[in-house]
């Protein structure tokens, strides 16, 4: 019999998890990775905090040593993107002109930074990827003032990793609250504070437009800073799978398996939406955990080991002196309380339904870890949960 | 340059050459010693590097901070008093020689 070809395209957590999953449930056949990266798979946390701070250096970022895709079997193909998709011949064909037969195929695309309208993209530092990081580092160690367009996570982090290396740091935020998207506003607040305290001038509410290194916020003032980053979300990379006819939205559909409306086709990570028992509908998640759980069920399935994801999302960040972490989600939910107090931080839960949805905790390690358990395959009903800590008293601590 | 003895849940050992200044978490990903996952990358936030501190190294290693204890009461495998995040045990010079034993299973 001939052997089974598996062929993964994308070159991050999702794609090196499917392939790995897929070896470690017995997948004997070939195992193919392309990536548009020019190196193996490494760390993408780091690139908005530690490595943008010299804290840690590239070596120290890959995933997996050399050896491993030699041990593995997973043959890497650097440098080259998949330019169509042919899903009745089941082939991909690649921007060096050749062409890649596969049996079971996985869309691990991953999702791009979304560019400010109308500004050239000379003007404005995007975060994604390791040249992204390294030129931004290069040009933060030369500026003396940093403009931070968007108040999402890429946005906070790397407005904290400028202010500790001493910037004059603004942020301009589109939505009403830093973080609006993805955090109730007591989160906000908090991180909020933070920011200011260290300095960092935040707007909030306001659309902008830019020119050079200036922007024009929708109100009518100008700003201007050495250096623009804009963090303003990311687009899903679903063309592939959309000019190939395969159903997709807000990212690539896919059911639980990470299987797309093509049965040989599975899509995992940034680029897949899935209906989430914690979102309650169909969604699309871009953290670590989404890719590494997601990739791991779907590289199992394809090795014959059907495996559903249902794993708890999970998310963290670190903000300054800031440790927060998520299990679950907060979006959706009707109202959120306060668990715990530590001395500089805490955790609130998210509740919808009567369940718990989410918990996230800012410098609370250990409540974290009592949601993480209690939450790891379902949301919460309260009635069943035992809090880790008796009730703070009504305002305590609160943001 | 320090040698850490990596021992898999099966007895093998695997010494294994890990540069100072790098951690035990760094030294068994970059030399793709099985058996440590390290899903957050060393920033304290999954508990899947988790190891088993030969007893003899217990008392020549960093202390536990709270986070690294709040965290080891959520690893997959059973956690032991010689219970430590790979992550957070920094390689120098002193620590040539060291014994880690990996469990069963990180998550």
């Amino acid at each position: 019999m001939l052997k089974q070809r598996l062929v993964v395209v994308g070159g991050s957590y999702a794609a090196l998890n499917a392939a790995a999953a897929a070896r470690d449930a017995g997948f004997d056949g070939t195992v193919t990775m392309v990536s548009q990266e020019a190196v193996p798979p490494y760390q993408r946390p780091p690139l908005s905090k530690a490595l943008l701070k010299d804290q840690i250096g590239v070596e120290d970022l890959p995933l997996k040593g050399e050896s491993f895709y030699r041990d593995q079997a997973i043959d890497l193909l650097l440098d080259r993107t998949a330019t169509a998709l042919d899903p009745v011949d089941r082939q991909l064909s690649l921007s060096d002109g050749s062409r890649l037969p596969y049996d079971r195929l996985v869309l691990a695309c991953g999702a791009r930074p979304r560019r400010l309208e109308g500004a050239a993209d000379a003007d404005i530092l995007y975060l994604r990827d390791l040249n992204d990081a390294l030129a931004l580092r290069s040009r933060l160690a030369q500026a003396g003032s940093l403009l931070v367009l968007g108040g999402g996570y890429i946005g906070l982090e790397v407005a904290s990793a400028a202010a500790a290396m001493g910037l004059q740091v603004m942020l301009v935020a589109g939505r009403r609250r830093i973080l609006a998207r993805c955090a109730p506003a007591v989160i906000s607040d908090r991180l909020e504070a933070r920011h200011r305290a260290a300095g960092v001038e935040i707007v909030a509410g306001v659309a902008v437009s830019a020119e050079g290194t200036r922007v024009t916020l929708a109100d009518g003032r100008i700003f201007g800073a050495d250096l623009i980053v804009a963090g303003l979300g990311a687009i899903p990379n679903s063309e592939l799978a959309s000019s190939a006819g395969l159903a997709t939205g807000d990212g690539i559909e896919v059911d639980e398996f990470g299987q797309t409306s093509a049965s040989d086709i599975y899509a995992v990570g940034d680029c897949a939406s899935h209906v989430n028992l914690w979102a309650g509908e169909r969604t699309r998640l871009e953290s670590v955990q989404n890719a590494v759980d997601q990739a791991r069920a779907a590289g199992a399935t394809i090795a014959g080991k059907r495996t559903p994801y249902r794993a708890a999302p999970r998310f963290w960040s670190d903000q300054y002196d800031l440790k927060l972490q998520m299990v679950g989600l907060s979006a959706g939910a009707q109202h959120h309380e306060l668990i715990a107090t530590t001395p500089t931080g805490c955790s609130f839960m998210h509740v919808r339904d009567e369940r718990i949805i989410g918990v996230t905790s800012i410098n609370d390690v250990r409540t974290q870890m009592w949601a993480r358990r209690s939450l790891a395959d379902r949301p919460l009903p309260l009635a069943e949960a035992s809090l880790p800590s008796p009730p703070p008293q009504a305002g305590a601590g609160a943001a | 340059m320090a040698t850490i003895i990596y021992v898999q849940p099966d007895g093998r050992e695997m010494p294994t050459q890990v540069r100072t200044g790098s951690s035990v978490m760094l030294g068994a990903i970059q030399a793709s010693v099985p058996g440590i996952e390290a899903e957050c990358g060393g920033a304290l936030d999954c508990a899947t590097c988790h190891v088993y501190v030969h007893p003899d190294w217990l008392a020549r290693l960093s202390p536990l901070s709270d986070d690294e204890d709040a965290l080891l009461d959520g690893v997959a495998a059973e956690r032991r008093p010689e219970s430590r995040l790979s992550c957070q045990l920094n390689v120098t010079d002193a620590l040539d020689g060291l014994i880690v034993q990996l469990p069963d299973r990180q998550c």
